[in-house]
């Protein structure tokens, strides 16, 4: 009995000190992920990789050829095909950082050619009035008929929040075409009448066919690239696709 | 020869079969973590996964940067917590273990760290990045599910052991 009663101090500070350290521990890990981590809380931006505005776009500076969804002139000898969903954290990461080098060493420069393609997948099932993916992708068809497709594609990309958190109902779409200055009759006229559902389901079932399973895709000049890649290990791909090109002239 | 029968009919009656219980439901738990973490490392270390999948997530947790401290994928440090875990439930089914509390103790302190920070986890994926990762969730079950079962067991298991044990001592002595 003796014993027991010398052992119930101990085993209370062992307690103590086991809730102390578990404690101490959360408060550094905590403390690290806090001071360590980017500011914006938007999903993933790396120290060496800045966020990009929709101005900082060259595809949406007027300053290169621009045909629709195709940014690029149509003699560049690299085509990339970006299939891309709106939502998708991924694929903001893709055009804020990687696709933003690719037009400016490349577009820029007559050698590449980007056309973008709906694959909007992060909706799943729901239907067209509440499919935030396949809203913001009408939304952007919407834009692409009044000739500014591509300022209204870095629109939804800078206004992306989590997938199917309201960020891209109607009502927000439509406030993003006044403030990009779009002809908002028109274009409330265009995304009420969903006149380019049925494009983007069938541009989604033709993803599907070429073998695209997630978003962002890239297909450069034929060949497939699943998923998010940093421009340093795109850009050899583009190197690889310009001198195969160069080689069959 | 006699306390020895003793011993052995006690340790089968049923509340001396809670703390063995509990340690072998915490020990198959961090399995689990140890799976699921391994499975969310693997998509957080290789580039596979950087992806949308179609019928399938985004991986919106692991594309932030909440998802590394210190360079080290917060899914490695899960695995690393459920090794410890599993390590410690193990240590303490051992019969042989003479130090019955300190794998107790190490299993409560370590789960109490793991739900904090689960915690925290949380409140980043629902407040900061707006969207949740399934399989981090379950892993937050899991955790909580140690810490309750390694509570108890410190509560009651241990205090039955050591009761054995005392018992034990004193028909020695």
């Amino acid at each position: 009995m003796e014993t027991r009663i010398k052992e119930r101090p101990d085993r209370r500070r062992l307690l103590l000190g086991a809730v102390a350290l578990a404690v101490a521990a959360v408060a550094v890990a905590i403390l690290a992920s806090e001071l360590f981590h980017d500011r914006g809380g938007e999903p993933a931006m790396a120290d060496e990789e800045t966020p990009a505005s929709a101005s900082d776009h060259l595809c949406a500076s007027g300053l290169v050829p621009v045909d629709g969804r195709k940014c690029g002139p149509d003699s560049a000898p690299v085509k990339i095909i970006e299939m891309s969903d709106y939502q998708c954290p991924w694929c903001k990461r893709f055009v804020d950082t990687t696709e933003k080098e690719v037009e400016e060493q490349y577009v820029s420069e007559g050698l590449v050619q980007i056309e973008f393609r709906n694959f909007a997948v992060t909706g799943g099932n729901q239907p067209k009035q509440v499919n935030e993916a396949t809203l913001a992708a009408e939304a952007a068809e919407c834009a692409n008929d009044q000739g500014r497709y591509w300022e209204y594609h870095y629109k939804l990309y800078a206004e992306q929040q989590g997938e199917n958190q309201g960020a891209f109902l109607p009502e927000r779409l439509k406030q993003f075409a006044a403030d990009l200055g779009l002809d908002q009759e028109g274009f409330d006229a265009c995304l009420d009448s969903h006149r380019h559902y049925d494009e983007i389901m069938q541009e989604r079932e033709e993803a599907i066919a070429l073998g695209a399973r997630g978003t962002p895709t890239l297909v450069i000049n034929g060949q497939m690239v699943p998923g998010y890649l940093p421009f340093d290990r795109f850009q050899p791909l583009i190197e690889e696709a310009l001198a195969k090109a160069k080689d069959a002239e | 020869m006699k306390n020895a029968t003793k011993a052995a009919v006690t340790s089968t009656e049923p509340r001396y079969l809670l703390r063995p219980i509990l340690l072998a439901m915490i020990a198959l738990l961090a399995v689990g973590g140890m799976a699921i973490s391994s499975y969310l490392a693997y998509g957080n270390i290789g580039d596979e996964s950087l992806y949308c999948e179609l019928g399938h997530g985004c991986d919106a947790v692991q594309a932030s940067e909440y998802s590394v401290v210190l360079g080290v994928p917060i899914a490695v440090l899960g695995a690393l917590l459920y090794l410890a875990i599993l390590a410690a439930a193990v240590v303490g089914l051992s019969r042989s273990s003479r130090f019955r509390e300190l794998p107790s103790l190490a299993l409560f302190g370590m789960s109490l760290a793991g739900t904090l920070y689960s915690g925290y986890l949380a409140w980043v994926e629902l407040y900061r990045i707006e969207s949740v990762c399934m399989w981090c969730t379950i892993s937050a079950i899991i955790v909580t599910a140690i810490l309750i079962a390694s509570a108890v067991n410190l509560a009651f298991g241990v205090e039955r052991a050591s009761k054995d044990v005392n018992s034990e001592d004193r028909s020695r002595i």
